[in-house]
């Protein structure tokens, strides 16, 4: 299965985009996500689970 | 002003060999993951120069995830770069630097 990412990156939002790459590119934990982004880590949780959920629903079509 | 000061590594083969190293794995890895993030390619390089430069006066041990912080590092320059950008087109500022001529009096 060949998932085009760029384009369905594209469809996230700038803070999604970024925490995802953060997280599953580079394997920054979701403490380190928290205290380099200034973000709490419940936000995180949150903005990285609708962003998998975004990719998920596209890759279904 | 800038000082430049010639070093002379005292370990050409040690510390700085790692380094490179590190430097050819990761620079090709953030310029990818900054361009996928950011939608292109506009001030990414200098970004990532940027972050490289700032982890040489960090502590390493306090850094556990190189490529991780190089790329949060990296987010941030690329954030106020941007901004500056988009400050400069709002006043109709000129890019770059300014000519002679516009300076004269």
């Amino acid at each position: 299965m060949r998932i085009d990412l760029l384009a369905d990156l594209a469809t996230l939002s700038g803070r999604e985009r970024e925490l995802l790459i953060a997280k599953h590119y580079f394997g920054l934990t979701q403490e380190e996500l928290a205290s380099s982004f200034h973000i709490p880590r419940g936000t995180i949780a949150a903005t990285l689970s609708r962003a998998a959920a975004k990719l998920r629903a596209r890759q279904r079509r | 002003m800038h000082y430049y000061i010639d070093v002379v590594d005292p370990e050409p083969h040690g510390e700085s060999a790692a380094w490179s190293r590190r430097y050819a794995e990761l620079q090709p890895r953030l310029v990818r993951a900054l361009a996928a993030t950011a939608g292109n390619y506009v001030g990414v390089e200098d970004a990532v120069q940027d972050a490289f430069a700032a982890a040489l006066y960090e502590d390493p041990a306090q850094i556990s995830n190189l490529g991780g912080w190089l790329y949060t590092v990296a987010l941030r320059t690329l954030r106020r770069a941007q901004r500056r950008d988009a400050f400069a087109r709002a006043l109709r500022l000129p890019r770059g630097p300014v000519s002679a001529s516009s300076n004269a009096r």
